[in-house]
């Protein structure tokens, strides 16, 4: 339970300044969307989500740092990667939802499952994306039983303490 | 604990031999090879092929993940009925337990009215999103499906309650801190959310029942 106390205590600390970054962050996403669609619109055209995608890369870093397993190197790495990766599934998916909207305004009569499957897919990332991506830059570490059978296997890991951690002593 | 601990909650192949958790043929083999470099060349492969086992194990716990929100985000799109419901649901969740504590509030459609403060709930305030979340990594783990039906269920009734307990929490900063509730609705929504959501599916593996042995 020791994980979910650090990431209570890290989600909170970086909520503040995720916070403060949510209107630059958005315009800065905006700009790359329309820009890579090629359209010539105002910046604020897009209205800004009820969750802002910066708070998303906040809950991300905090699950990452977090980690009670991992060695601070590769959780350092894996925020690294993680806030890459994020940004870049932020961008994809504000173009594949204005690209989708834009064909489909253009047809007669979108289906209307059509128009729901695509609002409930451009939501998925601020629900799972820092989930899933921490699974798979430290899943491996992080998964209970996985570390534990790797210390049986082997001795002490370079990681540090365990206890406490998702897989650790509860 | 620890031993016990792998063993209970296997993540990967659960029939892999690990020499730490088997003393008795660890040593014996030991003491016919004899030597430290022996050893330490048996820990290392062993610790590669665990860590190989482990990357599997997760991707394989990813691809199950993500394949089941590829079908609940088809249902739900198939299903608008089910977020109408959801909304029902929590309006109703939310006016109950305000009447608990002998507050009447008005309730417009899907908007909560108490004094003054107006809570409109929209299907991403429900707790249809959390419940899929946990739902959908329980269904992907690897456990008994006895205990999977268990643990999704529980998961409902306790995701449910906690959205009552949101939607009370920011009545009352809507009330009482105005100039909070947008950083406070963002932060309960996502931080704690999400929070929550790991802490029930830690507590679902820690209670979780032995699994039969493979080998």
């Amino acid at each position: 339970m020791r994980w979910l106390l650090r990431f209570f205590v890290w989600a909170t600390v970086l909520a503040v300044p995720c916070w403060l970054l949510a209107d630059t962050y958005h315009h800065a996403l905006e700009a790359a969307t329309l820009g890579t669609l090629g359209i010539r619109a105002a910046a604020a055209s897009i209205p800004a989500p009820d969750v802002p995608a910066s708070h998303v890369l906040g809950v991300f870093a905090a699950m990452c740092l977090a980690s009670t397993r991992a060695p601070w190197k590769r959780r350092l790495g894996a925020v690294a990667a993680g806030v890459v990766g994020l940004v870049a599934l932020e961008w994809l998916t504000g173009v594949a939802a204005i690209a989708w909207m834009m064909r489909d305004s253009g047809a007669s009569g979108t289906a209307e499952f059509t128009a729901r499957l695509r609002d409930n897919l451009t939501s998925l990332p601020a629900w799972i994306g820092a989930p899933v991506l921490w699974l798979a830059l430290l899943g491996d570490r992080e998964l209970p039983g996985a570390g534990a059978r790797r210390e049986a296997a082997g001795g002490a890991a370079p990681a540090g303490p365990r206890a406490g951690s998702p897989g650790g002593a509860r | 604990m620890r031993s016990r601990a792998a063993g209970r909650r296997s993540f990967g192949r659960g029939g892999r031999h690990t020499g730490g958790a088997e003393p008795g043929a660890g040593g014996a083999r030991n003491r016919e090879s004899g030597g430290g470099a022996r050893r330490a060349r048996d820990a290392r492969e062993r610790r590669a092929a665990s860590a190989f086992d482990d990357r599997r194990a997760v991707v394989g716990f990813l691809l199950r993940l993500l394949a089941g929100w590829a079908i609940a985000m088809a249902l739900l799109s198939l299903m608008p009925g089910v977020e109408q419901w959801a909304v029902a649901s929590t309006v109703g969740g939310v006016r109950a337990a305000l009447a608990l504590a002998s507050l009447h509030p008005q309730v417009n459609g899907s908007t909560i009215v108490l004094g003054h403060a107006a809570l409109r709930i929209i299907p991403e305030c429900t707790p249809l999103m959390p419940i899929l979340m946990f739902g959908i990594a329980v269904a992907a783990y690897p456990a008994a499906p006895a205990w999977k039906l268990i643990g999704a269920s529980a998961g409902v009734v306790l995701l449910w309650a906690y959205n009552v307990v949101r939607m009370l929490a920011l009545i009352a900063t809507l009330t009482w801190w105005p100039r909070w509730f947008k950083f406070l609705h963002v932060y309960l929504w996502q931080t704690v959310t999400l929070l929550v959501v790991c802490a029930m599916f830690l507590l679902w593996l820690r209670m979780a029942p032995a699994r039969e042995s493979r080998a």
